[in-house]
């Protein structure tokens, strides 16, 4: 089962929009869907060793379009506690989902924590997907 | 969010509505999803049991609710035998 949350967001000009979030606890080395986005797109991850893979595939039958590559999207980090014995990981994947005259902004974060007593990774992520304004 | 970790390895967890207007969550918590209200200036729990699977896992997505609360919330909890690490991911809309 893949746990994934999704719901609707109101935006003040009518736009659709849409967040997504979820997590997986996976093994180094191992591919996970992370995020589904029926029809649009479907991001997995690999992790393996210090790196953090992600493979979007499109499922829109349009053209998606990378604004940012992995790592590049701004933002502060804030840990507590005994955080960073998880070692905390964090990136941000932007691209552009465009079919026909309609266009999507999709905004990734997505974060890992390493638990080292059972040998996973989980790896969370948010997604914003926004309807682009018509041109 | 605070937790609390009781002897039976049972996690309460606390979620904190600072803001003036009540806000609607999703929750996945150990893969039963469910909706729920954060009140208004106040907390509200959740249990995580101590018992069966040894990973227990929470997932909340909160909803922004006007000016008053603009942004996009996910927390992600994971508590196992007495331990808990959560993330949190905030984004405007």
């Amino acid at each position: 089962m893949h746990g994934q949350l999704n719901n609707g967001l109101d935006i003040a000009d009518g736009r659709l929009a849409l967040l997504l979030s979820a997590a997986k606890e996976i093994e180094p080395g191992s591919r996970a869907m992370l995020l589904l986005a029926e029809g649009l797109f479907r991001l997995d991850v690999v992790v393996a060793e210090d790196t953090l893979r992600t493979v979007l595939r499109n499922l829109s039958g349009g053209v998606i379009e990378t604004e940012t590559t992995l790592g590049t999207i701004t933002g502060e980090s804030i840990l507590f506690g005994d955080a960073a014995s998880y070692e905390p990981g964090r990136a941000g994947l932007g691209f552009t989902i465009t079919t026909g005259a309609d266009a999507v902004w999709v905004r990734a974060m997505i974060a890992t924590l390493r638990f080292a007593d059972r040998g996973t990774v989980q790896v969370g992520a948010q997604a914003i997907l926004l309807q682009a304004p018509v041109a | 969010m605070t937790a609390v970790v009781d002897r039976d390895n049972s996690t309460v967890v606390t979620v904190h509505n600072g803001t003036d207007v009540p806000l609607q969550a999703a929750r996945d918590l150990d893969g039963t999803a469910s909706s729920i209200s954060l009140a208004a200036h106040g907390p509200t729990t959740i249990g995580l049991p101590g018992t069966g699977s040894g990973v227990h896992r929470l997932h909340l997505q909160i909803l922004p609710n006007g000016r008053e609360f603009p942004d996009v919330v996910s927390l992600l909890v994971t508590a196992e035998h007495g331990s808990i690490a959560g993330q949190a991911f905030v984004s405007e809309t």
